[in-house]
């Protein structure tokens, strides 16, 4: 049962690839099964555990945790096939998708450092050809770098692996308790680049902003997530480490709210959001699963929409109007990750900041604020009535039905929370009318996305995070 | 004891100079060379790590049990080098198709012109 999700997309991509037919069709019922494996988890409860024989703690779990992430991975991947099967897409798109989705799944049930290591590299090596694909400058650059970074990462977090072995000797998570405090930081310094959070992450805009609209769906939408479980699951199993990945993720949800408040590319504006949201994911493990599923599923849908658009320039946008049917989802979606009622994303915020300490709370909500007041170029755009061209492409409005259900679906309805979610997203835009706005019209000095100033960066934080390791 | 530490030393200025490689080389080729040598430095770091307590291969013979290499270390690391060599392939093969454009692979012209369409 839990190695269903894994296998099948890779083995039926493999195996439609040899005898060249229906490979279309792939993705779509790989999706479905994960969709139900990953529902039936989460209504059952049910945990599935397999270890290897005589193993060093190296097995996989699919537990609640674990099934958001594999129904996330699903809903995106429907969506992005859909999407693309209405456009013609060529097979090998496909191949690279239904790929995709079986190592993601992978990552999301591996629950040792070893199998993280293999798998995370595998989804790694994939989504670099799906960004590369294109074969025009921007895509081999853009791919050529995030290799770069995550391979970076990867391999300080392989150092960390060894460290930990040799201190515990085993691969288990739970091991980096025990391992030096280097250890620990390489771990957490490795998935950090990978979950797009803080400084680590700063390769992430760029990335995320060139690649093709399905492509950053698919990579803000669930790639990312492949280093937040298990930072989330670290998180749950060692005390020393939460205080120190709740203090990142604030700051990655600060630094990516900065620097979006700068940006006039509606693209580059989602991906900044995007690392702002991975570091709201980690500031609560219980609720950050949760959390996680409807941020991919806003900013898949918002990322597709963003496709569709007549131009990337905000203001372009903002003088012409733009079609009803791409923008209703594109606002729904960004309403969504704003925290409304009725949509998920407010279910979701709520269960954050229900569980976390007084202090923190207020942090969050100063952040839920941001959040809003960044989003609300896409909240203020107006609609034209639909036209004829192009033609109209419904998966962004099926993500969100997902959302709509979900925010049905979980609730909650007091009347305090929802007064509350509205006032945050009325300051949030009041905010960005008194002049937040205006900082888009200055943009940052150039520069600072360079390659080795990304690479020199997360050294920096490894540093950092072993010093803030060593000190208790 | 103390040559396995002066080995370890050695090992780990191995990965320091492939990440600064990594930071100072002004050619793509070279970065990707660096990243190589850091990932280099890592395996024989596991190898090392693995030889601890002996270097016998750990099967059964006539001369009874001696200090034999840990071969899960060594398992771990021959995947960590087929994903680094696949890795490397990868990344060499689409800077071929980049060195088209920008024959010198320097990262600050590629940095400096990749928005401009050709």
């Amino acid at each position: 049962m839990i190695f269903l999700p894994v296998f099948i997309p890779l083995a039926a991509a493999l195996f439609c690839l040899m005898i060249h037919r229906g490979v279309r069709a792939v993705p779509v019922l790989s999706g479905l099964l994960s969709a139900g494996v990953g529902l039936q988890v989460l209504l059952t409860g049910t945990v599935y555990r397999a270890d290897l024989v005589g193993s060093f703690s190296v097995g996989v779990l699919l537990d609640k945790n674990a099934a958001w992430f594999v129904l996330l991975n699903a809903v995106v991947t429907l969506a992005a096939a859909l999407h693309e099967r209405s456009r013609g897409r060529p097979p090998y798109f496909f191949v690279l998708l239904a790929l995709l989705h079986g190592s993601l799944n992978a990552c999301f049930i591996s629950a040792d450092l070893l199998n993280l290591f293999v798998v995370i590299e595998l989804a790694t090596i994939i989504a670099f050809l799906l960004v590369s694909q294109g074969l025009k400058t921007r895509h081999l650059w853009n791919g050529l770098r995030y290799l770069f970074l995550s391979n970076v990462g990867m391999l300080f977090f392989l150092l960390g692996t060894l460290l930990v072995y040799e201190a515990s000797g085993s691969f288990a998570l739970a091991g980096v308790g025990e391992a030096p405090p280097t250890a620990r930081a390489l771990i957490v310094a490795g998935l950090l680049v990978k979950g797009g959070v803080f400084f680590p992450g700063l390769w992430l805009p760029q990335a995320h902003a060139e690649a093709e609209a399905v492509v950053s769906a698919l990579l803000s939408g669930v790639v990312i997530k492949i280093g937040l479980l298990p930072l989330i699951r670290l998180e749950a199993y060692i005390q020393d480490l939460d205080l120190i990945i709740r203090c990142l993720g604030f700051g990655g949800v600060f630094l990516g709210l900065f620097l979006g408040f700068f940006q006039r590319d509606i693209k580059r504006l989602l991906a900044c959001s995007t690392i702002s949201q991975a570091g709201f994911i980690l500031i609560s493990p219980e609720a950050g699963c949760a959390y996680a599923f409807t941020h991919g599923v806003a900013k898949a849908a918002l990322f597709l929409g963003s496709g569709s658009l007549p131009s990337r320039d905000l203001r372009q946008l903002r003088a012409a109007r733009v079609d009803r049917r791409t923008l209703v989802p594109m606002q729904a979606a960004a309403l969504s990750i704003a925290g409304c009622p009725l949509l998920m994303g407010f279910s979701a915020k709520y269960m954050v900041s229900a569980e976390l300490p007084a202090r923190m709370g207020l942090l969050a909500a100063a952040a839920s604020v941001g959040t809003a007041a960044l989003l609300s170029p896409i909240l203020l755009l107006r609609c034209a009535p639909a036209a004829a061209e192009p033609a109209w492409r419904p998966a962004p409005l099926g993500l969100c039905a997902v959302l709509l259900a979900g925010g049905i679906l979980f609730g909650p309805w007091g009347a305090a929370g929802m007064l509350k979610a509205a006032a945050v997203i009325g300051a949030g835009l009041l905010l960005s009318a008194a002049g937040l706005r205006k900082l888009a019209d200055r943009p940052l000095p150039d520069g600072w996305e360079k390659l080795e100033h990304v690479v020199g960066m997360t050294c920096l934080v490894l540093i950092l995070i072993t010093l803030a390791v060593y000190i208790p | 004891m103390h040559e396995q530490q002066i080995l370890r030393a050695l090992v780990l200025s191995v990965i320091v100079i492939g990440l600064f490689g990594l930071l100072f080389k002004r050619s793509l080729l070279l970065r990707i060379l660096a990243m190589d040598v850091m990932s280099t430095g890592i395996v024989s770091l596991f190898v090392l790590a693995a030889s601890r307590h002996g270097r016998r291969t750990p099967t059964v013979s006539a001369e009874g049990e001696a200090a034999y290499a840990d071969p899960v270390l060594q398992a771990v690391i021959l995947t960590a080098i087929v994903i680094g060599f696949s890795i490397i392939a990868l990344a060499l093969l689409k800077s071929m198709f980049l060195a088209r454009r920008f024959p010198t692979l320097e990262v600050d012209e590629i940095e400096k012109e990749w928005r401009e369409e050709e």
